[in-house]
């Protein structure tokens, strides 16, 4: 059986991971390159569920649920760090009643924490603490699990094509044979017995060439990322889930998240720099010296979100639960899926409840095997790979330290590559290891590269341009412009 | 009575006012911290993309003193062993940069590959280095000029590591042992290539002994040889840097190591630990946002806190554009003045004019001392 999956996010890489595990033959096409959408852009929380327990149960169950398999299943790509959820004083009481009854309700172990130990761990927190709570929150590394999720589907023979747009489906007797693709090699039909539409917030476009309505709810949500891991543990407001309200260290930095706006489009927008501005005041709340801070660069993520009623402008209020829609049922188009909603922590339990409803509605009896099977470290995202180096090579990313030896993987996108080694991603953001890099992969290519790259970079600095960070951007801007005369070209 | 100015900054600016102001007799004083901004230079004065930049440049001098300031520039330099080349009268000389991509200016040390018009070249890769990608490097120098770049590559020197970058490549071409294996593989490398063809390589051709090392490399090759600079920190710029500061201090030109805090408009500095330091004068030759003599406030106005002005805000497409004093009387007053790259409203990244900006302000504020 051969299942084309499309969209090589968290969700597709999660659905193809569950139906490669199953022995389908899966093919994922990617319009982009992997995890540039959502999965690339958000905020690394494991959700433990204590952000959810009062206002989306069911998220709030299942969150908890996977976080504790991921840590058995994925352990080279989450991080147990623990977290907080802290009540200033005047927050509302009765929100800390219904989050404390919910958490004994759902199952979900939450612990409270003297004052002083808070104190201890995280001494950057405003004094105005009048109550907190231990969650077993974690970071999951996006860009890490994307890589291995890769790696791993790869092993068991399925395929990934990026670059590689859907653009139609091809049927006989209202059920699907195969799927219309344009990429590097031109156009052509890629037979299968199922599709499957994982392509998160492009999931309506996608539903919509194939004659479907589905009301998916794009809402973009602005986060800040801060140089230095200042703080061990992910911290969140004790309050009704709002802006700026959860920090949360991820290897090397922090991040603070995030705005939550409705849009209608799913296209990421160019983060603004008022925006960022109002995500410092909202975080001083929490860390009154923010100010001081260094602040590395801005990015928006686009949440993927399900609203099965139809638009909303209040983004806030639809569910963070997700949906699998089986269009032969719904919409009388056999061997069409749509998985739909969810958070990253939840992409495998996404991955098998699809595996689920496909298998079934092909009467096939391959049981899911995803929640105990480990997922490989792939070579190059494991840290001991880089102790016994035979030959690195020149250190092209003084930053992330990555060296010749790491652009070994030559058939790897731009996007792969820098998930996998993080070049770029350090304080310069590129600025001195762009073109070492991207000079190496290939000549021909360079040009472009470079372009996008530092377009890539720059509109997530220019956001956040004061202070140190200012000076970095006009040694970013005279590094391009003067020594490179990039903008001549 | 000798008149004293205090320069405040040791970048480009600074090191030139200071040139400038002691051949003239003043007393001058060097006050900087230890940083400076010669090492994100490497050297070259770009004068704006055409050649009658003149016309419709910010800082108004004659022709005849752009070409006065020019020549004493071309002085300067000499006096402390880096051989300038000028471009010709009404051209505009192009340099090559390490992606291969053109860049137009008006002097360059001479060690630095320059020409007037496009031609072959062979680039010059170097294993182990990691600015130099001749390959990428070679075909945007050939997509924009549509001339050939032969590309050449050498292996990585013997007890080379990880570590080595632009700077220690340098000062190992200045060891005999350095010389010799630079020498005989870049013979070996060219001995096929066409006879003539200019020679680019990376800014590495040693710390001290550059020009000795361009004359013999040129002379046992039979090709001119140049080098493309690289990025910061730059080899040219620490050159320039060390020769520059050596012969002002022994003109007489004081330094003294400190963060200058507060300038007042009757030309008194005092630095973040509490001195100060009175003149008749006080240049500020500060360096904008990146010389770290303006700062960015989180509402994006750029503030340069030593006089407390607001210079601009971050524009609508949020880039640095106006970074710098829009007058060189930069507080009213007469006696501090702001010298640099960007004055005026102008942006020396998109203008490609920061030399002549130095230059050119230099030259101004020199006036305004000396009419007084």
């Amino acid at each position: 059986m051969r299942v084309v999956v499309i969209g090589a996010g968290a969700t597709g890489l999660g659905v193809a991971w569950d139906l490669a595990l199953r022995g389908v033959d899966v093919v994922v096409v990617e319009a982009h390159e992997v995890g540039v959408g959502t999965s690339g852009r958000f905020h690394g929380l494991l959700h433990s569920g204590g952000r959810y327990l009062v206002t989306d149960p069911n998220a709030a169950q299942e969150c908890y649920r996977e976080n504790v398999l991921l840590r058995v299943i994925a352990p080279n790509a989450v991080v147990a760090t623990g977290g907080y959820f802290v009540k200033k004083y005047g927050d509302d009481d009765n929100f800390e009643r219904r989050w404390t009854h919910q958490a004994e309700a759902l199952g979900v172990p939450i612990r409270e924490v003297p004052p002083a130990e808070l104190r201890q761990a995280l001494p950057m927190l405003t004094p105005d603490i009048e109550r907190a709570y231990w969650v077993p929150d974690g970071v999951l590394e996006g860009f890490r699990m994307l890589t291995m999720l890769v790696a791993a589907i790869q092993a068991r023979g399925s395929r990934l094509l990026e670059r590689t747009r859907a653009v139609g489906i091809r049927t006989e007797s209202h059920r699907v044979t195969g799927v219309e693709v344009e990429g590097p090699d031109g156009h052509r039909t890629l037979d299968c017995d199922a599709v499957v539409n994982a392509a998160g917030p492009w999931a309506g476009l996608v539903a919509h060439d194939w004659g479907i309505d589905v009301k998916v709810q794009p809402s973009y949500g602005l986060m800040l990322i801060f140089a230095n891991r200042r703080m061990d543990q992910v911290v969140n407001r004790l309050k009704l889930p709002s802006d700026g309200d959860i920090f949360v260290p991820h290897q090397e930095v922090v991040i603070l998240g995030t705005t939550d706006v409705a849009q209608p489009c799913p296209d990421a927008p160019e983060p603004d720099r008022l925006e960022a501005i109002r995500l410092m005041s909202l975080g001083a709340e929490l860390v009154p010296d923010l100010g001081s801070w260094r602040v590395l660069r801005g990015f928006n993520g686009v949440r993927p979100l399900y609203e099965p009623s139809g638009l909303t402008d209040d983004s806030r209020t639809v569910s963070r639960d997700f949906a699998v829609l089986n269009h032969g049922d719904r919409d009388g188009l056999a061997g069409a899926f749509s998985v739909l909603g969810g958070k990253w922590t939840t992409f495998r339990l996404m991955g098998e409840v699809l595996g689920d409803k496909l298998a079934e509605s092909l009467d096939m009896r391959l049981p899911s095997r995803s929640a105990d099977t480990v997922i490989e470290a792939h070579r190059t995202t494991q840290a001991t790979s880089r102790r016994h180096p035979v030959d690195r090579g020149a250190l092209l990313c003084e930053c992330e330290g990555v060296y010749e030896s790491d652009l070994d993987n030559e058939t790897a996108s731009q996007t792969q590559m820098r998930f996998g080694t993080w070049f770029s991603m350090g304080p310069c953001q590129g600025t001195f290891c762009a073109h070492r890099v991207l000079g190496r992969r290939s000549a021909a290519q360079f040009a472009q590269e470079m372009a996008w790259l530092r377009h890539e970079r720059e509109h997530g600095l220019n956001v956040v341009g004061w202070g140190s960070n200012a000076r970095l951007i006009a040694l970013e801007q005279a590094t391009k412009a003067q020594t490179l005369a990039e903008d001549l070209s | 009575m000798t008149v004293s100015v205090l320069v405040v900054g040791r970048g480009p600016a600074g090191l030139l006012s200071a040139s400038y102001l002691r051949q003239r007799g003043f007393d001058v004083t060097i006050l900087a911290d230890a940083d400076g901004t010669m090492s994100m230079w490497s050297g070259d004065f770009g004068f704006g993309r055409s050649a009658d930049a003149f016309e419709s440049f910010p800082v108004k001098l004659s022709q005849s003193s752009w070409v006065a300031a020019f020549q004493g520039l071309v002085d300067i330099f000499d006096s402390f062993g880096v051989p300038l080349r000028l471009a010709p009268p009404g051209v505009i000389l192009r340099t090559v940069t390490a992606t291969g991509n053109l860049r137009p200016t008006f002097a360059v040390p001479a060690w630095q590959y320059a020409s007037v018009d496009p031609e072959d070249l062979i680039i010059v890769g170097i294993a182990g280095l990691a600015d130099s990608i001749a390959d990428a490097q070679a075909v945007s120098y050939r997509n924009h000029v549509r001339r050939e770049a032969i590309v050449v590559k050498l292996t990585r020197p013997p007890g080379w590591d990880p570590g080595w970058g632009a700077i220690r490549f340098a000062s190992y071409l200045d060891t005999r042992a350095g010389l010799a294996w630079f020498t005989r593989e870049l013979g070996a490398q060219l001995r096929h290539a066409p006879r003539g063809v200019p020679v680019i390589v990376p800014q590495i051709l040693g710390l001290d002994t550059t020009v000795e090392i361009v004359a013999h490399l040129a002379g046992e090759l039979g090709h001119p040889i140049a080098e493309f600079p690289l990025l910061s920190p730059s080899v040219g710029g620490v050159r320039i840097r060390d020769r520059w500061e050596r012969s002002l201090r022994r003109l007489g030109v004081h330094f003294i190591t400190g963060r200058a805090q507060r300038v007042s408009p009757t030309a008194t500095a005092m630095t973040d630990d509490g001195r100060e330091f009175a003149a008749d004068y006080v240049l500020l030759a500060t360096g904008g946002v990146l010389g770290g003599g303006a700062s960015v406030t989180i509402d994006g106005a750029i503030i340069d806190d030593l006089v407390n002005r607001e210079l601009g805000k971050m524009d609508d497409v949020q880039s640095l554009d106006r970074v710098g004093h829009p007058d060189i009387d930069c507080i009213g007053g007469g006696r501090v003045l702001a010298v640099g790259r960007a004055l005026g409203g102008w942006n020396p990244n998109k203008d490609h004019n920061g030399g002549a900006m130095v230059l050119g302000s230099v030259h101004m504020a020199l006036s305004m001392i000396s009419e007084d």
